[in-house]
């Protein structure tokens, strides 16, 4: 059986389950709030996610968590990691992030609840001069196959992104080979959104191989990859090769920013693959495209970040879905996130989210509210409590989640 | 005909500022909403006090403050202009044009060009400028602050809406 066909046997709650845990590592778009339009200088992806750079690290002390009652100009940044108690050398960056969470989750089939951890990666990165370097290395109980280095069902190794990089032309254009996020859209942390799930470009496991060109100016950052395929797809039927799930296409994306407070993008995707995998962004329906043959899959659209004042930042992406495959006729649809994040105090995020999806000739709609407190360097606690509309023939399926975490990062 | 008398006042809410740009697409901006208007007929004064810069966070304020601008010892950012260097526009028009100017900053003065516009609506006028800056020829230090290091051209700028009285 494929990896895709076993995936696709999944009872449909525990396909609910599987796609819910994990909040992605940290992304945080709502930085855009302190000026910050561009992610390089504080993440060594200089679009932004994940391993922070020195410069990154201080920053997460002075302007992410609650100071209780220090003002940011008290804030002395230790340096290195673990609070400095391990230092580092400048061109040398070394994260960690554990998130643990709690899942009650209710549907037509009953409650359930569980305790997962999401997290548990270790990375380590190099800035020296032009040359950077990225890797994770991490643990999973359950999920994130696409990333796995090992291939069990459950009880993975994973690697989220391992790459190498040249940056010329005083910074401004990088050169990124290996496994890489996809550039599209909005790097928003809750990666099971419709617009991240729809359009495979989260940062939980949705990383590819590839060729990657970035531009990062002062008003206006792009990326370009040329994706080469997912190579830790593992076919489990013989009479299939892995390599025929692999993606080849593109991902890409141009953002301005019309001051340090708006920003307008556009993103777009297409790749092909001999066979399809499966959508688990609507996981109540059939894919129409899984292990379709031939497959053609384009994401294109619009996304914003705007502080639109004090401590209000509105995010929103919406992405037009065209998708084909031998024998299948063309499925035409859509995915957009509208999302207010309000930082009332510093460190404490409350967000509002609405999001919907067009897929497979069914519509689904959410809304999440959901309450982030930075409440000490490094450390996070979060309650989402998250309604979905599942669409599926002939009416809906809702879905209600409560999901609750604690991530503590370095 | 001066566009300002000394009992000209600022309406509103004036804002000055400063862009500048570090490694890649690292981009900063500064801004206050302080700022007050000198008139002697013969030249206009623009005096910007540099304690209220904010750049949104405050420790990177705190350096700007105390380890850049020494602003204690230099309170203000003062641009002058002679009137006759101006273009004013009649009532119900625009303006723009580039004037010569002279910057006082950090305790040293420079020969500056000032892009500016102006707008003429009855006693009020519009005024919004921007000018280039190198912070090293006035003596300021390049900030660089964990390997973020800020290029020492800036562009700074100012906007007010003023009524003659």
């Amino acid at each position: 059986m494929s990896l895709d066909a076993r995936r696709r046997r999944l009872h449909p709650g525990l396909a609910l389950l599987l796609l819910l845990p994990a909040l992605s590592a940290e992304a945080y778009p709502w930085m855009i709030r302190n000026g910050y339009t561009n992610c390089s200088a504080c993440h060594v992806d200089p679009s932004g996610w994940g391993l922070l750079t020195e410069y990154g690290r201080a920053q997460a002390q002075i302007a992410i968590p609650t100071l209780w009652g220090k003002s940011q100009e008290d804030v002395e940044p230790t340096p290195g990691i673990a609070y400095g108690a391990i230092p580092l050398p400048s061109w040398l960056n070394i994260g960690l992030s554990l998130r643990g969470a709690v899942l009650s989750q209710t549907t037509s089939q009953g409650t359930t609840v569980r305790d997962i951890l999401m997290i548990a990666d270790l990375r380590a990165g190099v800035t020296a001069g032009p040359f950077l370097a990225s890797v994770s290395f991490g643990y999973v109980p359950v999920g994130a196959t696409l990333a796995a280095l090992t291939n069990q069902p459950r009880d993975n190794l994973v690697s989220r992104e391992h790459w190498l990089g040249v940056r010329v032309a005083e910074d401004q254009l990088y050169v990124l080979g290996g496994r890489l996020n996809l550039p599209f859209g909005l790097r928003n942390v809750e990666h099971n959104t419709f617009v991240r799930s729809s359009t495979r470009t989260d940062t939980d496991s949705s990383q590819q191989y590839g060729l990657e060109l970035v531009w990062d100016a002062p008003s206006v950052r792009a990326g370009l990859m040329g994706i080469a395929g997912n190579f830790l797809i593992r076919s489990s039927d013989p009479a299939i090769p892995s390599s025929d799930y692999w993606e080849k296409g593109y991902s890409g994306y141009v953002e301005g920013a019309f001051s340090n407070r708006f920003t307008l993008g556009l993103s777009s995707l297409a790749t092909h693959a001999d066979r399809g995998l499966t959508s688990f962004a609507n996981p109540l329906i059939p894919d129409p495209f899984a292990n379709g043959q031939d497959v053609w899959r384009q994401a294109h659209g619009l996304f914003s970040r705007w502080h639109v004042g004090g401590p209000w930042v509105l995010l929103a992406e919406a992405d037009l879905l065209v998708e084909s495959a031998s024998g299948v006729a063309r499925d035409w649809g859509g995915a957009g996130l509208l999302q207010a994040d309000v930082e009332p105090i510093q460190g404490l995020h409350l967000i509002l989210t609405g999001e919907g999806l067009r897929q497979f000739e069914v519509t689904s709609y959410g809304g999440w509210f959901s309450v982030a407190w930075f409440f000490f360097t490094g450390c996070e606690a979060r309650l989402d409590t998250i309604f979905t509309e599942y669409g599926v023939p002939g009416g809906h399926e809702p879905s209600f989640s409560v999901l609750g975490q604690l991530h503590f990062s370095m | 005909m001066p566009l300002l008398s000394g009992a000209a006042r600022v309406e509103g809410e004036p804002s000055a500022g400063f862009r500048g740009h570090g490694p890649g697409g690292f981009s900063l901006e500064g801004q206050t909403h302080q700022l007050r208007l000198e008139d002697d007929g013969a030249r206009l004064k623009i005096l910007v006090p540099l304690a209220g810069l904010q750049t949104g966070i405050s420790l990177r304020d705190r350096h700007m403050r105390e380890k850049y601008l020494e602003v204690e010892r230099y309170p203000d950012a003062v641009l002058e202009v002679a009137w006759s260097a101006l273009r004013l526009p009649a009532d119900g028009q625009t303006t723009d044009g580039t004037a010569p100017g002279k910057m006082t900053l950090h305790g040293q003065t420079h020969d500056v060009q000032v892009a500016y516009r102006i707008s003429h609506s009855g006693a009020r006028y519009q005024v919004s400028g921007r000018l280039p800056l190198k912070m090293t020829d006035y003596g300021i230090s390049v900030p660089s602050y964990l390997g973020v290091t800020v290029k020492p051209d800036v562009e700074a700028s100012a906007s007010f809406t003023a009524e003659r009285t």
